[in-house]
């Protein structure tokens, strides 16, 4: 079946276009982020304290209020913490997104390699060891979580058999297999240490409470080159969900394609869950709606995943900092919260419409 | 011993009414049946003398120990590390009890804390095994707590010594306090119990009364939790002229960028507390009450 190149620009400018409008869309939700929280800072000051720190822009504009505190909290604590919602929030996403594309199963999210496992048991030594921190504003628990997630790819990769043949069965079980050890080895040295239970309890709830710029900046670097390289993949996975033939008839070596889509999405992974804890939903329900309202090109659904995963969890970070101040709920908590009955509404929703249309198609 | 005692109803009756109305001022039963009604509200019956004790929470253990009963304590859990001797008592468990062991053991009493133990304080009740419950939730009840445990022991006098000897503590610093607080106002605080997530003590804990009555303001006294995830830009708003840690070294504590215009950090007012004599509700949260009371108003103990 050979295409119509009308068709496929049509198609390469309706991908522009939602992309655009969910990057505006992104934009817009960082900046009410930022002015909003438990310290009430007028709408006014935000702005022009945001606009202050945009180089041209900022002479024309001029210093109002009491801005040393108010800067503080929101280049300082609100700012950085809006950044890190967008990269883990992508990161999710965009690696849930691939990750349900390759198994082909609806139930693939981010965390279905192990990597959680192998971060949650980082940090659950980092906080019963109470390690002290080893780089300036950064404490040891992100680090050593990132450290044990990283090493437990590598354990999922080697029993997987790779390199060679790797049959995706055999990636799910190996990654199945490791992650329950690993739970286990967490839970009991979670009953060893009673005195750190709540901690450690908190963590895996998942909080980007007390997040600085060192978080940003240890996460971002592999959040970007991982999003990078599963984007300018997408096409090769669209022709691997034809099929490992399909795919080879077309001039993708499956075998090494899914290996490097592997390899990214876990890495993204791994960077956004050591520093975030293990957030729940974002990975498994951002990519579905994505799916349903876009269509399942690749191409498309995963920068849209990504920049929609960015504006689902700065959302429910903004609600996890502010529902009971100055008290805070673990934003993985909100995201479980709000996810799964907006997911069920869109999925009524498609049902409704599908039959509407099934209808139409009979008149 | 006693004709009294050879009928255990009387026998009943007079051990309670001295528990409710002579505070201690009996000399000290040695032999016979104590009957208290514990912080479950259940009847609590020991046979005197009390010749092996297994305390199953480590304040349980600083209690029996600062009554001079450490040689009857025959076992203890793995997080009873104070007093010294505490950490080479047999173990009978960590956060879940060894029913086995302590059944093995079979002491003449259990030390257990109501909120958290239930499930054991149960099971070692229907194998007969005497359990006293505790459940101190501020320092009165604490000094409570320490008379129980005197009477069902048969050490009342030495109870009483010590409650007499903590409360007087209690008051001079309370005293102190005043003083200081009418000199200077009261210190806003903030206490960092963990970073990632920040996690503070809030109203209901130990720590944040020990805090008011050694004449500070706990930044976080109005959070209806007691042991919230805090707001970070609440910290900066609030701005704490002292922060403790309890964990974290205090000079980790101003190098994130946030922090460095909070006051705390610009007069280096950041202290590390041992957390065991904040949290623990024993006798040493009173060592905690003077060492809070020497961090916000220094040189106020002479």
């Amino acid at each position: 079946m050979k295409r119509e190149p009308a068709t496929y620009f049509a198609h390469r400018d309706r991908r522009k276009k939602y992309i655009v409008i969910l990057t505006l869309l992104l934009l817009a939700v960082m900046v009410v982020a930022a002015g909003v929280g438990a310290v009430p800072v007028p709408i006014g000051e935000v702005t022009s304290i945001l606009l202050r720190r945009v180089p041209f822009v900022s002479r024309w504009v001029p210093k109002v209020g009491r801005q040393d505190a108010y800067e503080t909290i929101i280049l300082q604590v609100r700012l950085p913490r809006i950044l890190l919602a967008v990269i883990i929030g992508g990161s999710l996403s965009g690696a849930g997104a691939t990750l349900q594309g390759l198994f082909g199963n609806p139930l693939a999210d981010p965390y279905i390699m192990g990597i959680s496992s192998g971060a949650a048991l980082g940090a659950t030594i980092a906080i019963s060891s109470r390690l002290p921190s080893l780089i300036p504003g950064l404490s040891s628990v992100p680090v050593a979580a990132f450290l044990a997630s990283v090493a437990t790819m590598a354990v999922v990769y080697y029993l997987a058999g790779v390199p060679g043949r790797v049959s995706m069965d055999t990636f799910l079980l190996s990654g199945v297999v490791v992650s329950s050890f690993l739970w286990a080895v967490m839970s009991f040295i979670m009953m060893m240490s009673g005195d750190s239970l709540r901690e450690i309890m908190m963590w895996l709830m998942g909080s980007l409470s007390n997040k600085g710029y060192a978080h940003v900046k240890m996460a971002l670097p592999y959040a970007v080159f991982g999003m990078c390289v599963l984007i300018i993949m997408a096409r090769d996975l669209n022709l691997i969900c034809l099929g490992d033939d399909e795919a080879k008839y077309l001039g993708v070596d499956p075998e090494h394609a899914k290996i490097i889509i592997m390899f990214a999405s876990s890495l993204v992974t791994a960077a956004s869950v050591s520093v975030g804890g293990i957030i729940g939903f974002v990975g498994l329900i951002v990519p579905h709606i994505m799916r349903i309202i876009l269509g399942p090109d690749h191409r498309l659904l995963l920068p849209a995943s990504v920049i929609a995963g960015g504006i689902f969890l700065v959302l429910g970070d903004t609600i996890a900092r502010t529902l009971i101040a100055p008290a805070e709920i673990p934003v993985g908590v909100i995201t479980a919260l709000a996810g799964a009955p907006f997911f069920f509404y869109v999925l009524r929703r498609r049902k409704a419409l599908r039959l509407g249309q099934r209808r139409d198609i009979r008149e | 011993m006693d004709i009294t005692l050879e009928r255990p109803a009387l026998a009943v009756i007079i051990t309670v009414l001295s528990v409710l109305i002579l505070g201690g001022h009996v000399n000290a039963v040695t032999s016979g049946q104590v009957t208290v009604i514990d912080a479950l509200g259940r009847e609590v019956k020991v046979d005197l003398p009390v010749e092996a004790i297994v305390s199953i929470a480590p304040s349980n253990t600083e209690i029996l120990f600062a009554l001079g009963l450490g040689e009857k304590v025959v076992g203890v859990t793995e997080a009873c590390d104070y007093p010294e001797d505490a950490k080479s008592k047999p173990k009978v468990g960590q956060v879940e009890m060894n029913i086995e062991k302590i059944a093995d053991i079979s002491p003449d009493l259990v030390v257990a804390v109501a909120s958290m133990q239930l499930p054991v304080i149960e099971t070692l009740s229907n194998l007969g095994i005497p359990v006293l419950a505790l459940d101190p939730k501020n320092l009165s009840d604490v000094l409570d707590s320490i008379t129980l445990v005197g009477k069902v022991t048969g050490r009342e006098e030495a109870a009483r010594l010590l409650v007499e000897r903590l409360e007087r503590r209690i008051q001079d610093i309370q005293r102190k306090a005043a003083e200081a607080v009418a000199g200077e106002g009261r210190p806003r605080v903030f206490v960092e119990i963990w970073d990632d997530p920040l996690m503070t003590a809030g109203p209901g804990t130990f720590i944040d009364e020990l805090i008011r009555i050694a004449g500070g303001e706990n930044i976080a006294g109005d959070v209806g939790m007691e042991w919230p995830e805090f707001s970070l830009e609440v910290v900066i708003e609030r701005d704490p002229d002292v922060i403790i840690t309890v964990w974290r070294e205090p000079e980790d504590v101003c190098t994130r960028p946030a922090w460095s215009r909070i006051s705390a950090c610009k007069t280096r007012r950041i202290q590390q507390v041992n957390p065991d004599i904040l949290t623990r509700p024993g006798p040493r949260l009173v060592e905690g009450l003077a060492e809070l009371l020497e961090i916000m108003h220094p040189g106020s103990i002479d």
